[in-house]
């Protein structure tokens, strides 16, 4: 049970932002950032794939609209590493992180 | 006897005694077949979550779907990725909320949030329904694979029988911790098998991938981009869209991701699960390649085309090499879905009909249940005649259906009352039911649509309905309320 501390401590990490506003504005717009990050790939492949549905020409060797979704398989790994990255839940959290102003 | 059965057989072994070996030193309580009591790293949830899109559906399924229907097999690459961006937010909430309350199945978990034992059996109905295809595609492959691999001297039938004891036989042993070491073997071998294929046999047959696409596009134009004839844009974003919200609703997944240590793991999973997945374009390269060389498969024996065209290409020991990775991507999800099933019929059924039983009664009764499951399964995949794929698009229909109310249930608030969420999954599930099989069709129920319309899969329209009647029933139930205190305090029991 000790391995779950930092979800306590990220919990706790929230509700304290709740209570200041300014920081809970900014809370609020990174994760609507990070909404709107992750709606890229269904926009990629749902809507994107309607724009290249052809098999020529050939993309390195590819149908065009299997290179597509190759290339979205690629960009929603990088994408979720952006988000991994931007996301406060992922920050090592450090002892004193609570105490902080 | 041949040397691709040899290879086989001793493959089957070696999967037998690691899954016996699994058990050393574990005690065998219920939290512990089950979730492997929630010790797993990010490497063993890595696998068991990735080994799901590794099944006999990827091995088989995807080659043949990529053989029979050309681009329609795009979808298999597609629908992981969306899964594994939702999966960023949703697992983490899951996994505290399961973890927080010891929940071991998914049914628990839908009984849980909705302080409804009821709700338990539904879920655990809706989930055996979609479950028990899935079962049978993996038994069928297996079919398939020891049938072919022999060359004919073991029968597909007595195949079946086969794989059915190995499984049942170390999943009564060693639960979810043998599917978790046989599922290192898999990966490994799977991956390199898969790769080799993907690569070897369009260069072997056509000189390069380039030369490969030009050769079809000149034998079967535009086969390779999706047509409105067969499955057109219409039916890959609906069917996309369908099984990548479904992806995680699958009780054996959904309990496999129970077994992680802490909730971090998923999240760093959804980076690299994409690329992982990657892996499936190699298999769509051997369909694509087996379509001129091995043509004129028809109907469910397009599930063949990969073994077809190894078998001329290779020596008779490497067939007994890609039969057995085949073996393994039937035998460990097989193992997995058989355990979700028997656990929940003993958890969530068995126990709420015998309030009084315990943990061990509980567990005796899953045990018992795995090898009536798995004589179900081997009955249906000797009787029926669907492609691996068709099976699989029928249980993503099903247990798609629990993904609206599963949803509302995280939200701080949830907005939907346990009466709502059953109207919702039992509108579905019975959509599903009547639309899927083909009893009625969409052009029977509105009539004059553009053709476009008819393309949706069955599985979304019975989504749509699903949410339409959630929120229907959702008003009603408003409306009709008395108003005053008592709403109040209704409102914040959920």
């Amino acid at each position: 049970m000790q391995q779950s501390d930092p979800s306590q401590i990220t919990r706790e990490r929230k509700e304290f932002s709740a209570a200041l506003p300014a920081r809970a504005i900014s809370s609020t717009a990174r994760s609507s950032l990070l909404f709107l990050l992750a709606l890229l790939p269904f926009l990629g492949f749902l809507v994107g794939s309607t724009f290249v549905n052809q098999v020529t020409p050939l993309v390195f060797g590819f149908p065009r609209l299997l290179a597509w979704i190759v290339l979205w398989i690629i960009l929603t790994s990088c994408i979720m590493s952006v988000i991994y990255i931007l996301d406060p839940q992922n920050a090592p959290a450090p002892p004193d992180e609570k105490s902080r102003p | 006897m041949n040397i691709s059965l040899i290879i086989i057989a001793g493959t089957g072994i070696v999967a037998l005694l690691l899954g016996l070996h699994a058990r050393r030193g574990k005690e065998m309580g219920l939290e512990q077949w089950t979730v492997g009591k929630r010790g797993f790293g990010a490497f063993l949830v890595f696998l068991l979550m990735a080994g799901e899109i590794y099944t006999t559906v990827a091995f088989l399924g995807g080659s043949g779907f990529a053989y029979g229907r050309g681009a329609a097999v795009y979808y298999i690459l597609s629908y992981p990725c969306l899964a594994y961006v939702i999966s960023y937010w949703l697992l983490p909430s899951i996994w505290r909320y399961a973890a927080e309350h010891g929940l071991i199945t998914q049914a628990g978990f839908f009984a849980k949030k909705y302080d409804s034992p009821a709700m338990g059996i539904l879920v655990s109905l809706v989930g055996i329904a979609a479950l028990v295809p899935y079962l049978v595609l993996q038994f069928k492959g297996l079919g398939i694979i020891v049938a072919t691999a022999s060359y004919g001297t073991i029968s597909s039938e007595a195949a079946i029988w086969i794989g059915a004891l190995l499984v049942t036989a170390y999943v009564t042993v060693s639960g979810i911790r043998g599917a978790a070491w046989t599922a290192v073997l898999k990966d490994v071998v799977v991956l390199i098998v898969i790769v080799f294929l993907g690569i070897y046999l369009p260069l072997h047959h056509y000189g390069s991938f380039q030369a490969m696409f030009a050769a079809i596009e000149t034998a079967k134009p535009g086969f390779l981009s999706l047509q409105q004839s067969s499955r057109g844009l219409v039916w890959f974003a609906s069917t996309v869209l369908l099984a990548g919200l479904g992806f995680y609703m699958w009780p054996h997944t959904f309990a496999s991701l129970y077994t992680a240590r802490d909730e971090r793991v998923f999240r760093k999973n959804a980076i690299i699960l994409p690329l992982y997945q990657l892996i499936l374009l190699f298999v769509a390269f051997v369909g694509f390649a087996a379509i001129l060389k091995v043509p004129g498969l028809q109907g469910s024996n397009i599930d063949l085309s990969l073994f077809r065209l190894s078998i001329e290409t290779f020596d008779p020991w490497f067939i007994g090499v890609i039969g057995a990775a085949g073996m393994l991507t039937a035998l460990v999800p097989g193992a997995m879905i058989i355990i979700a099933v028997a656990t929940m019929l003993a958890n969530n059924v068995y126990r709420v009909v015998h309030a009084r039983a315990d943990d061990a009664q509980i567990t005796r009764m899953a045990k018992l249940l795995v090898p009536i499951v798995a004589l179900i399964a081997v009955f249906f995949a000797l009787a029926g005649n669907d492609t691996i794929v068709a099976l699989q698009l029928t249980g993503y229909s099903f247990i798609t259906q629990l993904f609206p109310a599963l949803l509302l249930s995280l939200l701080p608030t949830n907005p939907a009352t346990k009466v709502v969420a059953f109207v919702g999954i039992s509108v579905g599930s019975a959509a599903v039911a009547v639309l899927g099989f083909g009893y009625l069709r969409l052009e029977d129920l509105f009539t004059g649509l553009p053709a476009i319309a008819y393309e949706i899969n069955t599985g979304f329209v019975a989504l749509v309905l699903n949410i339409v009647s959630m929120a229907i029933v959702g008003g009603l139930l408003q409306y009709l309320k008395p108003r005053g205190p008592a709403m109040i305090e209704t409102r914040q029991m959920h």
